[in-house]
């Protein structure tokens, strides 16, 4: 004999076990949910000092603390010489202007005459290398010039205060450094958030507003510059840095859940070499 | 007998198991993403440090007289010394000017990883004061005949402009270490250097003489390094760099030196008729000279760097 429906008791059971099953599987995909808004929040604070970590080292690279490369430094703020690339003569200077080999340049971009200055290799006296300096020079103008050899390269206007003595001593070959100047800083925007920021001069003197490059960090110790001579002691002497070290903690734009925001921090060090 | 029953176990199942398939998924996708990004950071470092490792095995084994001989202009090719395993660099060369070269090596790594460095050395030629002779004594009669003009030997094509520079630079009673001062090198490593330099190779030689040095007649042309005396007759003419720790003896007919002689004292053996000593100060045979063996050193205020 068949039997249609069910019992209020099987109702009742499979309604409880629904229940149950119900319960489980939500709270289940309840936690997957939060563990999974909490990993993207923890990759994106990674990600985040990860990328700053990447800036510093890329900006640091190739810096001569000899040649005066680290202007400023103090645990939160460096203010340097960011190279920009390096270039080399195809002719004497002349008229206050050199032009650079094209096919021998080595440049992140095109000369700004905005921003970028030149420092020049001055060989003076070719039997005596203790008189051998760079000289500094703003680029005036950039523009197209002709090499010894005919081929046309970048000619860059110079301007500096003794550039026509200086530029005595420059001869063609002489290696050409591209750089401008920038602050890497801890600052704090209108919101209260800690960031890795960078300014460069203003137009009129002092600094220029500064440029987020990764936040939120954390406010306390969320950006700790070290620099270190070349016998492992921390030092404020630009000149005898050997060693920069950033550590950067940043911390989660906002909370994954209640009372959990993700933090992470990475140090990145950089020898300053000099050869 | 069966009893057909209707309910959601089984959606439910299904539906979770997709949920954990996409989730698995997902994790997966990152964690390879993120094993990619480290496996090409890691060849990158290998593949700069490969680079950079070529470059200076090409500064530790250079090859003085034949890259002496460049032009400025059209590179050369170098051998890559003690590349590192797995790596494949290819390296060159090319002068800048009379004392600078670039050198540019490429690494090609693993997958698409490709770095290349470059850096610029400046041969470190013997440094000198310059004088026509500079010494403690010399003869008085020898005075005359030593000369200051700055002039290139006959022939010889020299960059750099000519330096007039005193006949004589006396230092009577100096120490070895004031005396025989070349720029940052004293008497030893200026000694262990010439000594050092393998024989041959090209028409500028370097001549290291661990005793007594006897010319007689003929033409030296480059760097002599005489520990004890040194004697130059019938005629014997020196173009270059003359360093000897001892005596210099003059003995007739007149010996001839074109550069720069640096000795513990200059005396004339006999008189001196017709013809007469010449001691004349070049710079650029003393450059050339002392450059042609000269050794690279990387520039100093240009760390070796990438090239973008």
């Amino acid at each position: 004999m068949s039997r249609r429906g069910m019992t209020l008791a099987e109702c009742l059971i499979g309604l409880v076990v629904s229940a149950v099953l119900t319960a489980a599987v939500g709270s289940l995909l309840l936690a997957g949910a939060r563990l999974a808004r909490t990993a993207s929040a923890a990759l994106a604070v990674q990600r985040n000092v990860r990328v700053a970590a990447l800036v510093l080292r890329a900006e640091l690279h190739g810096l001569s603390a000899a040649a005066g490369d680290l202007l400023a430094i103090s645990d939160s703020a460096l203010a340097l010489r960011v190279m920009r690339g390096t270039g080399f003569l195809c002719a004497a200077p002349a008229n206050g202007a050199v032009v650079l080999d094209d096919s021998l340049s080595s440049l992140l971009r095109a000369p700004d005459p905005a921003r970028d200055s030149v420092l020049l290799f001055a060989e003076s006296d070719p039997s005596v290398a203790a008189d051998d300096r760079w000289v500094h020079a703003a680029v005036g103008a950039v523009g197209r010039g002709n090499c010894a050899s005919g081929v046309v390269g970048t000619m860059l206007s110079l301007a500096s205060p003794s550039l026509a003595a200086d530029l005595l001593a420059v001869t063609a070959g002489a290696p050409v450094r591209l750089f401008e100047v920038a602050e890497y800083r801890r600052y704090r925007d209108a919101a209260g958030d800690w960031w890795l920021g960078v300014r460069g001069p203003a137009p009129g003197g002092g600094w220029a507003a500064t440029s987020p490059i990764a936040g939120p960090l954390l406010p306390s110790g969320g950006l700790v510059f070290r620099f270190d001579d070349s016998a492992g002691v921390a030092t404020a002497t630009p000149a005898r840095v050997v060693l920069v070290s950033a550590t950067l903690r940043g911390v989660a734009k906002k909370a994954a859940a209640p009372g959990l925001w993700p933090r992470d921090s990475v140090t990145a060090r950089v020898a300053v070499r000099e050869p | 007998m069966t009893t057909p029953r209707r309910g959601h176990a089984l959606a439910l199942t299904l539906f979770a198991l997709v949920l954990l398939a996409v989730l698995a998924a997902a994790a997966f996708f990152a964690a390879s993403q993120d094993e990619r990004v480290g496996r090409n950071a890691v060849a990158a470092v290998r593949s700069r440090s490969a680079a950079e490792s070529a470059l200076h095995g090409a500064i530790d084994a250079w090859d003085a007289p034949r890259l002496d001989s460049m032009t400025p202009g059209a590179p050369q090719r170098l051998a890559a010394s003690h590349p590192i395993p797995g790596s494949s660099v290819t390296l060159e060369v090319r002068r800048l000017n009379a004392l600078l070269f670039l050198l540019l090596a490429s690494d090609s790594g693993k997958g698409d990883v490709r770095q290349q460095a470059q850096s610029v050395v400046r041969l470190a030629a013997i440094e000198t004061a310059p004088a026509a002779v500079r010494a403690r004594t010399i003869d008085a009669s020898l005075v005359p005949y030593v000369h200051g003009g700055d002039l290139a030997p006959a022939g010889w094509s020299c960059a750099a402009a000519p330096r007039v520079a005193p006949a004589l630079d006396l230092l009577p009673g100096a120490a070895d270490s004031v005396l025989f001062r070349f720029g940052p090198w004293g008497w030893n490593e200026l000694a262990a250097w010439a000594a050092a330099v393998p024989p041959g190779g090209d028409s500028l030689g370097v001549r290291y003489e661990p005793a007594d040095l006897v010319l007689t007649g003929g033409r030296f042309t480059g760097v002599l390094v005489v520990e004890g005396n040194l004697t130059l007759e019938l005629g014997a003419e020196i173009v270059g760099l003359a360093a000897v720790r001892g005596v210099v003896h003059l003995r007739a007919p007149a010996g001839r030196i074109a550069g720069q002689v640096v000795a513990s004292q200059v005396v004339a053996d006999n008189a001196f008729t017709s013809p007469v000593p010449d001691f004349s100060w070049s710079s650029c045979s003393v450059l050339m000279v002392s450059r042609s063996r000269a050794l690279p050193e990387p520039l100093s205020g240009l760390p070796v760097a990438p090239k973008y």
